[in-house]
């Protein structure tokens, strides 16, 4: 490893930190439907994109609908897919006859199975390429079929982050968004204008940007060399930005078109990064908590940096196999050592371990140097990126939606293992959502018996285990079940009893919940005590959380403390996306 | 669902509209006004023909130039139709021995040369149209094409020199020869011939 590999380390680590923040407030301001710098110049557009397609801006949907809208969404654009490249050889722009019998030699088909690969794969974001991009795909099917569905998986990606993050953040709403809105925003704000820019930048380093038939040229040793050329400059943009990853040559960014220098190399890598890395932000932002947003991104960070670092120092060790065969394997000023094979002289070893460990932690599937010539141990990062579910930073929307899976896995699993119920940004997990509902007066219940008493959980711990302010959730099994049956009972049988004991119909539901919590405190204070009167006190905090048991009005008392009706998980464990809008 | 059906529909068109033809579209129109020579491929002409692009590899087999990095694009390499790489895992015997015959082609054409080969002369690239060598693998070949040309060594070693680019921004990437352009460079030398970017 040199010195001047691990500075190129260092600055694109420092870069996409920095990154981090201003694009994450951008983001959350977009997705919010506030108002950013760009809107006097996108804001027609948007609106122009919402009139044409009949959705109401205003509106929010369920999660139900906001499945079904994604699911419709992509089927179409599956399908379309399919047909386009089914069809290429009767469309316009492929000047190279793709796909019929004057096609060149060499070139392959687009037949069915591969076109329904094709359309699969970029439909779902997969991007992987199973066909050679200059031998068998037209330039319309580039730019009409990928370049859009690029766009499209991308938006939709995020969509779904963003969706989870309101479920997370909302408190007692039914509804997570309106996908339509959120694709359209996403796409007009986020996508569109950054790879606009990038897209003329790669141009102006040389990535190629035309419909020309393919120029042929005799070299200057009068060989016959056939350059393939097309649209390649907007595609390299989305295919980064978007992770999405399907390269418009055979080579992907290992192709000098593609990736003609090494500050387009580390352009690339950072539009890769920028939206997953953005979307932890985002998450801080939205949840109300910014911290909780740079907790996942150095999270990302320590996975990714190990991965790097191990993959760079893989490579530059090189191949003792092709070291005997009398090849330079250490670096010197004037070579790259290491394992060349599969590797552009522009980049060498470290910015395409680099790059390898960007592209498979980011689900990206974009490639500067080839991932089958890698060494063992080399090859082992990018493996391991991937099978971790390519979180580290992972897929616009993707990687940020499967860290937080791991990051409620992680919750649930440590919760047990201290015997207290699992929560994750006031949200318990594993636990029955009419206890959940009230996570606002649980989270406080909790934070309220932490501090309560003398103020030191630890001491509290240990002197009292299985018993204290929190009355259900710091209580082994047995008591629990108690305090279940009982709160059942109160459920079923009492439901005004609640708000008597929370307090009545006081309009602050706030306050219900300080006082459920209140009353754990004191009774806590007043050392020891019986279990019913604890069970009531839980009880009581409960109700006081649940929001006039969210059969209220719509003024909901969880929404000032920061809480929500839905759990991530239902009662029998199964993860669900919200429950306040799957009740 | 079917209530979200029309709207997936319409939005697929819309998307299919302005993020398939009028993104592409407008960034080709930009491209083509602002970036002409890069945008169709930064064809290279040289004493009146097309040769090639400065940004693609091509096969170089004489004495008297610059031989590139072995290739694995299309059947004979350099194919710049058919981009890739050899694909071939570190332990194989396929690549082994292909690294053995080209160390032992580079020996035989460059009898002076003492050391170790530049790792990036006996590999292949990812691309297979790497334009670029490092300076080491050009300089490990200026004795053969001088002697070749009939030049002396200091003006063919001043030639890579002039021809070595540095580290983008001081610090990203490798340093680099573009091996199509200093042969083009160093034929202008023989014959006083000019190459030309296509503008």
């Amino acid at each position: 490893m040199t010195a001047n590999g691990i500075l190129q380390i260092a600055i694109y680590f420092v870069v996409v930190a920095a990154l981090t923040k201003p694009l994450g407030a951008y983001m959350a301001r977009v997705f919010n439907g506030e108002r950013t710098l760009l809107h006097p110049f996108l804001r027609p557009l948007e609106r122009l994109c919402y009139w044409l397609c009949g959705v109401e801006e205003a509106s929010e949907q369920r999660w139900t609908q906001y499945a079904a809208s994604l699911l419709s969404f992509s089927l179409f654009s599956f399908l379309a897919l399919y047909a386009l490249a089914r069809l290429q050889g009767w469309l316009p722009l492929n000047p190279m006859a793709l796909g019929t019998g004057q096609a060149p030699a060499g070139t392959t088909p687009m037949t069915p199975d591969l076109a329904f690969n094709t359309a699969v794969s970029f439909t779902t974001n997969t991007d992987w390429q199973n066909y050679s991009g200059e031998a068998t795909l037209s330039y319309l099917v580039q730019m009409v079929g990928l370049t859009m569905q690029n766009f499209a998986s991308a938006a939709a990606g995020m969509a779904v982050a963003v969706a989870l993050i309101r479920g997370f953040a909302r408190q007692q709403a039914k509804t997570i968004g309106n996908f339509w809105t959120d694709i359209v925003r996403g796409t007009v704000y986020v996508l569109l204008p950054i790879s606009l820019a990038a897209a003329l930048f790669f141009c102006a380093q040389g990535v190629v940007q035309n419909v020309n038939p393919y120029t042929r040229v005799v070299t200057v040793e009068g060989k016959r060399q056939v350059i393939a050329q097309g649209p390649v400059a907007s595609q390299e943009a989305i295919k980064t930005l978007g992770t999405n990853g399907g390269g418009f040559f055979n080579a992907n960014s290992a192709h000098p078109y593609e990736n003609p220098t090494p500050l387009t190399n580390m352009v690339q890598m950072l539009l890769i990064f920028a939206i997953p890395a953005g979307l932890t932000y985002v998450f801080g932002a939205m949840t109300g908590d910014t911290r909780q947003g740079w907790a996942i991104f150095a999270a990302m960070s320590v996975m990714f940096l190990a991965g790097v670092l191990a993959l760079y120092w893989s490579e530059q060790a090189g191949n003792p196999l092709l070291a005997k065969q009398g090849l330079q394997s250490a670096a010197t000023a004037a070579q790259p050592g290491g394992n060349m094979e599969g590797k552009e002289t522009r980049f060498g070893i470290p910015a395409t371990a680099l790059f390898a460990a960007v592209t498979t932690g980011a689900s990206c599937g974009a490639v500067n140097g080839m991932h089958d010539s890698l060494t063992p141990l080399g090859g082992l990062i990018p493996l391991f990126n991937m099978q971790a579910g390519e979180v580290v930073f992972g897929g616009a929307g993707a990687g940020l939606y499967g860290m937080l899976l791991f990051a409620i896995l992680a919750v649930f699993i440590a919760g047990l293992m201290v015997g207290r119920t699992p929560e994750y940004l006031g949200k318990n997990t594993g636990v029955q959502r009419c206890l959940g509902g009230g996570g606002v007066s649980e989270g406080r219940l909790l934070e309220r018996g932490l501090r309560g008493g003398d103020g030191k959980p630890e001491q509290r711990g240990s002197a009292r285990p299985g018993g204290d302010s929190l009355c259900l959730h710091e209580r082994g099994g047995e008591q629990w079940e108690r305090v279940r049956g009982s709160q059942r009972k109160h459920t079923l049988v009492q439901p005004d009893d609640w708000n008597r004991d929370a307090g009545g119909a006081l309009p602050d539901h706030h306050s219900n919940a300080g006082d459920g919590g209140q009353s754990c405190d004191e009774k806590e204070g007043g050392g020891d005590r019986g279990d019913a009167a604890d069970t009531r006190a839980a009880v009581r905090g409960f109700v006081g959380g649940d929001g006039g048991d969210c059969r209220g009005a719509d003024v909901l008392p969880c929404t000032v403390a920061g809480s929500d009706h839905g759990a991530l998980f239902d009662v029998r464990g199964e993860v669900v996306l919200n429950h306040a809008a799957s009740d | 669902m079917t209530k979200q059906a029309l709207p997936g529909l319409r939005m697929m068109l819309l998307m299919t509209l302005l993020t398939g033809l009028v993104y592409p579209g407008v960034v080709t129109g930009l491209c083509q006004v602002l970036f002409p020579v890069q945008a169709n491929g930064s064809l290279v002409r040289f004493k009146g023909r097309v040769v090639g692009a400065e940004l693609i590899g091509q096969d170089f087999t004489r004495p008297q130039y610059f031989h590139p990095r072995p290739s694995a694009a299309g059947m004979e390499g350099y194919d710049a139709a058919a981009s890739g790489g050899s694909n071939l895992g570190p332990t194989s015997q396929v690549l082994v021995d292909r690294v053995r015959g080209a160390a032992d082609k580079f020996h035989s054409e460059n009898p002076e040369f003492r050391g170790r080969i530049p790792a990036d002369l006996l590999t292949t690239s990812g691309s297979g149209l790497d334009p670029h060598v490092s300076p080491a693998s050009a300089e490990a070949q200026v004795e053969r094409v001088a002697a070749a040309r009939g030049m002396s060594r200091e003006k063919v070693a001043e030639l890579v020199r002039a021809f070595t680019e540095r580290r983008d921004l001081g610090v990203l990437g490798e340093p680099r020869v573009n091996v199509l352009k200093l042969n083009l460079a160093l034929e202008e030398n023989s014959e006083g011939a000019k190459t030309e970017s296509l503008r």
